[in-house]
């Protein structure tokens, strides 16, 4: 019995212990100095994110960033949402539209309009100034931007950030012209293609849809195993033409969400059916891997002559196999004929996360750090690594940065392209559920394309899946 | 073995049955339930309904105290301070503080059991619980803490998958889980069996052999579903294929055509309202069997080490066949660790998730069609609706509930301790 | 301890054995009576029958051993292979060229918290040893418990136990998440070992072992006089050393594969070495392929090789228990 006892209270004891040793061996985060930073940013951006962070600490001594790498978009939200539930969620995080649309039921999503424009000081430090030794020069920084650089962020980029682009703003609390997000970097799709192979054919790129159906009889004809066109993302592709030929996909309105099941749209799966069945189209589904894969391999070996993919993922399409161009996406008719879609990450601002006691303060210190990775100069930077367009106007003046544009290089040449397409983006709306319109849409495209059903079954059952009836 | 043994000692063997009894709670209580006479007057009903609560009661108390027997023995004193109390057939005369310390020791169990509780009460009933409760409530959400009211509205829901949050089909799922589970477990444990059984009877070379044959289970199994899906994916358009992958290549070496295994071409065959994607599913039962065999092989192959050479030389003598002793010798004589592998196999297969996703992506396939049943739960997680979540589980809870009892219903005749 | 007393079972067991015998007797006598039957023949036909059978363990085990090993093969020839052969239309069954620079460049690659593969190792060592061996103390005790001792409620209890095996573990992610962030566990060791702790598959598995321990040593050793923690660490315990060794080897591999959880719960510089594969390699400073690979694109052939380094030592492990999984019974010498 004794023995027993014994046993039982040195288990307890050693788990006690570890528990203790473990708990307090370090010395665990101070949340009321640290900014939590998620993003969904791979391993090499990493350092180009953290120049942003050391900007920021060496102004304001005491002050930390934490950069967490979440994994992918996806992660981002999955994390926020979890987070949010347990009261742990970041000051700020990498989000698109719908995930805003996820964690404004919660009401932590702070207002930016009231920093905006705030001309509040913080007093930091001048930069290089604080050692050890002494605190370093003092400064004052303001917390919010001039009238002036607001003007100068990309007015549709700023404009998806207000509070009524989100269904039921009201409810929890938001004005409709309040900031909500505001723009980090932007990607638009472009069109690559294979100048060598066009040229020996004599065509020129296409401009619109028509004119590439046209042309994909002659390029088939000359390069039999080629497949002309690889349109890497299914659901953008049936968005942008729901887009460009106004068909209708989603709504803002709560009643009527979906548009995208109508007479229109199923004419036109029909039609890529059509152009399938002829082997003038892939996708990323159908092939089976990133159509960049299939793009640098060169028609002789089945490679494609037009891939349209993220003008953030260009470096994928790099070979030197072949002369390359990049141009626009084609075009339909009519007024809103041009349309390509804007993609890329927000900043949200999120509040109160770990219990911290000041809340007031950690919000503006975090936007004084949305301000750093706002900067032109690191904007200018993390573009040329990134391959993103940055979203201010005052970017393309810094001469790096235009020296940057006029180089030969795949990166290069996609940004400029993208920048020149500002007039042209879309979005679309955001509200719970938007992402699974994207996925459902992107599975009918798909299964029409191929002919597993029909068009019409293909959008009923995508209708179906987002819970119409 | 205990069950047969013919030890002189009631309460020893009350223990023993009790023993073979557990795993189910049902079958824990009726073990311990004297067996009521069928030949009774007709009683009212209020007589009736009276009866069933005292039974009830029996029942319950039975599962708690054991009842001791009130014979009455002439022991020495110190005799019987020196017994444990397990051991002690008979009640001396105790005093009052006697029986308290008595029945302290008679549960000291607890406190070996003290650890394990204290933790699963923190990190498993209390996540359990909440489950349980948050599945009525009537379009929760985990991240606001919302709800509208209370209900059965999340499991009507579910089950009619009238949820509007994407493609997955409860019942699409749970056929898919159901496949996999019944089709890769008794698989992989038949198959681990006859390769512990072999592995057993050779001499040189064994280590060699159980060292590849474990290999499987070393390594990461996220890494391990890119391989396997990268063995199956045809890469290619209809003008071009870049690679058929190994799977299709080794095929054809036997003159079999290409097949579509995982991609939007996949074959399957349309049953009513579900599609079985067959091809898919082969995929997925290769890898659950190839992922299942190591832990399946290192249990059984040391359950056999374990099992005395006489019981073989005995069938060695009578001239059984091989097969004859693999069935009629050491499979009974390894039954329990049978019985368990198909249990937690089952239980296991019922909650399969990440291997699917690893092969198939995030959408289990196209649009949910390799749905498993925590696939189509976690899908509500990720949308915010964790009501439907917990509906779903406790849904899933009750098939597997269903399943294990069938199974250890059967198993119960089968297996001997 | 040495038994020395004969159990009513054992002694069946006898009486088959010498039935058996007699009958064997009765047959050589049958066949010594009866000339025309050849024994020299018998004997003949039984060691090709003997042969035969071999050559099909063999040949099984050769085929299972050729499956299970062919995804793990595929996975170190891929670790080997530059990244622009491994993405070749026609896979090669054999790299063309051996890229150990590979595994070089997957060790250089470290966060700019310098959360690297070291810091992730030495996290996932503390866990993994904390985690197996409380893990398998703990799991011991309730087994024996279970198995062995009598106290009011058990068999409630246990169903109960295996009751929690059908809920999907995905239900307690996300209450544990909350219990934890209340119990302020993010970023240490503790929200890592203990949440965990406790594997009723292993609990079920050893109450099982436990329970084909004959009772009769169980009343043996209370005569004479051993507490029941007494015997479970003087007979119980070597009694079931493969199965142990096995559940410790297993505990360990489960830890050593985690990347779910820790990814949640706690930052990169408490993460677990799995977290470490999943987080994606990139040709960073060029040095591998001079640029042809951006640096945003990740690299398979990097990612395998991080899964191998990953996957040794565990091997080493294994290789090491197996000694003990093989020979830990028939050292012990009882067995009912």
């Amino acid at each position: 019995m004794k023995k027993l006892l014994t046993a039982i209270l040195v288990l307890t004891l050693v788990l006690s212990c570890s528990v203790a040793v473990f708990a307090g061996c370090q010395p665990p985060t101070d949340y009321e100095r640290t900014i939590v930073f998620y993003t969904s940013q791979g391993q090499s951006l990493e350092p180009i994110t953290a120049v942003a962070i050391q900007n920021f600490e060496a102004k304001y001594p005491g002050w930390k960033v934490q950069h967490i790498r979440a994994g992918g978009y996806d992660d981002v939200k999955e994390r926020v949402t979890q987070d949010l539930g347990a009261g742990l969620q970041p000051d700020l995080a990498y989000c698109y539209p719908d995930h805003v649309a996820a964690y404004i039921e919660t009401g932590k999503v702070v207002n930016m309009s009231k920093y905006l424009l705030s001309t509040e000081t913080v007093t930091g430090v001048v930069p290089g100034t604080a050692t050890e030794e002494s605190e370093g020069t003092p400064q004052d920084y303001t917390i919010g931007f001039t009238q002036e650089e607001l003007d100068d962020f990309v007015s549709s980029y700023y404009d998806e950030g207000y509070a009524r682009n989100y269904t039921g703003y009201a409810d929890y609390g938001y004005k409709e012209d309040d900031v909500l997000t505001l723009p980090f970097v932007r990607s638009t799709e472009l069109m690559f293609y294979n100048k060598t192979a066009l040229d020996k054919c004599g065509l020129e790129p296409a401009k619109t849809w028509d004119e590439l159906w046209e042309q994909c009889e002659i390029i088939t004809d000359r390069f039999p195993t080629c497949t002309p066109l690889g349109y890497d993302s299914e659901a953008n592709w049936f968005i942008t033409m729901c887009a460009q030929n106004g068909w209708g996909y989603t709504s803002a309105d709560p009643a009527n969400h979906y548009l995208f099941n109508n007479a229109n749209t199923r004419a036109w799966l029909e039609e890529l059916h059509g152009y399938y069945e002829e082997g003038y189209i892939t996708t990323q589904e159908e092939y089976g891997a990133y159509t960049s894969a299939l793009f640098i391999q060169g028609v002789d070996k089945g490679g494609l002559v037009y891939c349209i993919g993220s003008s953030g993922g260009a470096s994928h399409q790099s070979t030197e196999a072949f002369e390359w161009g990049i141009t626009s996406v084609p075009v339909s008719e009519g007024e809103t004929g041009n349309r390509v879609i804007s993609q890329g990450p927000s900043l949200v601002m999120l509040t109160g996360g770990h219990e911290v006691t000041n809340a007031d303060e950690k919000e503006k210190m975090t936007f004084l750090f949305i301000k750093e990775l706002l900067e032109p100069t690191f904007q200018a930077e993390f573009s040329r690594s990134s391959g993103y367009n940055p979203v201010r106007h005052s970017v393309y003046d810094i001469d790096d940065y235009a020296d940057f544009l006029e180089e030969t290089d795949i990166t290069a040449v996609a940004v400029k392209v993208a920048s020149e397409m500002e007039e042209r983006l879309f979005t679309s709306p955001a509200f719970n559920g938007s992402s699974l319109a994207r996925t459902q849409v992107g599975n009918a495209l798909l299964e029409a394309l191929v002919g597993r059903t029909d068009a019409a079954t293909a959008l009923q059952t995508a209708y179906r899946n987002c819970g119409g009836k | 073995m205990a069950k047969k043994d013919n030890i002189p000692n009631d309460e020893v063997k009350n223990a023993a049955e009790l023993d073979d009894a557990v795993v189910t709670q049902d079958a824990a209580v009726d073990a311990d339930l004297p067996q009521e006479s069928a030949a009774e007057a007709k009683p009212s009903a209020g007589q009736k309904i009276k009866d069933w609560f005292v039974s009830l009661w029996d029942k319950i108390k039975s599962a708690f105290v054991s009842e001791r027997k009130n014979e009455q023995l002439a022991l020495p004193r110190e005799l019987v301070e020196k017994i444990p109390p397990e051991m002690l057939l008979t009640d001396v005369k105790l005093t009052k503080k006697e029986k308290v310390v008595r029945f302290l020791r008679s549960q000291s169990g607890w406190l070996f059991v003290l650890p394990a509780v204290l933790l699963m009460c923190i990190f498993t009933f209390y996540p359990i619980i909440n489950a349980f409760v948050s599945a009525f409530k009537e379009n929760y959400n985990a991240t606001t803490h919302r709800f509208d009211g209370w209900g059965f509205e999340n499991f009507k829901r579910v089950i009619m998958s009238d949820t509007g949050t994407g493609g997955a089909s409860f019942v699409q799922c749970l056929v898919n889980t159901l496949v996999f589970t019944l089709v890769s477990v008794p698989l992989s444990t038949l198959l681990a069996l006859l390769i512990s059984v072999a592995l057993n009877s050779i001499k040189p070379l064994q280590k060699a052999y159980q060292t590849v044959l474990f290999l499987p289970y070393l390594t990461n199994s996220l890494a391990m579903g890119a391989v396997f899906a990268t063995f199956f994916t045809i890469i290619g358009t209809s003008r071009h294929v870049d690679t058929y992958g190994i799977v299709n290549i080794m095929l054809g070496w036997f003159g079999v055509e290409p097949i579509d295994w995982v991609g939007i071409g996949s074959p399957t065959w349309e049953l009513g309202a579900i599609t079985i994607p067959w091809a898919k599913y082969v995929v997925a039962i290769v890898y659950e069997v190839w992922s299942g065999l190591p832990f399946k092989i290192l249990i059984l192959f040391s359950a056999l080490q374990s099992v005395n050479k006489q019981y073989y030389d005995a069938a060695k003598i009578d001239g059984a066949s091989r097969s004859t002793v693999l069935w009629k010798v050491t499979a009974p004589l390894i039954s329990p660790m049978i019985s368990y592998l198909l249990v937690t196999g089952i239980m296991g297969g019922m909650k399969q998730y990440s291997a699917i996703v690893g092969l198939f992506g995030d959408q289990m396939g196209f649009n949910y069609d390799m749905g498993t049943m925590v696939g189509y739960i976690y899908s509500y997680i990720e949308n915010g609706k964790t009501g439907y979540a917990f509906a779903g589980s406790v849904l899933l809870f009750i098939v597997i509930m269903i399943i294990t009892l069938i199974n250890t219903q059967i198993s119960k005749k089968r297996v001997t301790y | 301890m040495k038994e020395n007393k004969v159990t009513p079972n054992e002694m069946k067991q006898e009486q088959i054995l010498q039935e058996k015998a007699r009958s064997a007797e009765k047959m050589h006598a049958y066949a010594a009576a009866n000339s025309d039957l050849n024994v020299e023949k018998e004997l003949k036909r039984q060691r090709v029958a003997r042969v035969i059978r071999n050559i099909i363990s063999y040949a099984f085990l050769t085929l299972c051993a050729f499956f299970a090993f062919l995804p793990f093969y595929w996975m170190i020839i891929s670790s080997l292979k530059t990244e622009t052969e491994y993405r070749a239309s026609s896979p090669t069954f054999f790299p063309t060229e051996f890229k150990w620079a590979n595994y070089a460049a997957v060790l250089q690659q470290t966060s700019s918290s310098g959360a690297g593969f070291w810091r992730m190792l030495l996290n996932t060592l503390v866990v993994g040893i904390f985690s197996t061996s409380l893990g398998v103390i703990v799991t011991i005790v309730t087994a024996y418990a279970l198995a062995r001792m009598k106290f009011s409620g058990k068999n409630i209890l246990f169903a109960i136990m295996l009751g929690t095996m059908m809920i999907p573990g995905e239900m307690f992610t996300i209450t544990n998440y909350i219990t934890v962030a209340d119990l302020h566990w993010n970023d240490t060791y503790t929200v890592l070992i203990l949440p965990f702790l406790v594997s009723i598959y292993y609990v079920y598995l050893l109450r099982n072992n436990f329970m084909q321990i004959p009772n009769s040593l169980y009343q043996a050793a209370k005569v004479d006089g051993l507490s029941d923690f007494g015997y479970l660490v003087k007979v119980m315990v070597p009694l079931t050393a493969p199965t142990l060794v096995s559940i410790t080897l297993l505990k360990f591999i489960g830890t050593w594969n985690s990347y779910i959880w820790p990814r949640l719960v706690n930052n990169e510089e408490w993460q677990m070495i799995t977290n470490w594969v999943t987080n994606g390699f990139s040709d960073t400073s060029g040095a591998l392929y001079g640029g042809q690979y951006p640096l945003s694109e990740p690299l398979t052939t990097l990612r395998m090789a991080a899964v191998c380094m990953v996957s040794l030592p565990l091997f080493i492990l294994f290789i090491f228990c197996r000694k003990y999984i093989m020979h830990g019974v028939s050292k012990s010498g009882t067995k009912g």
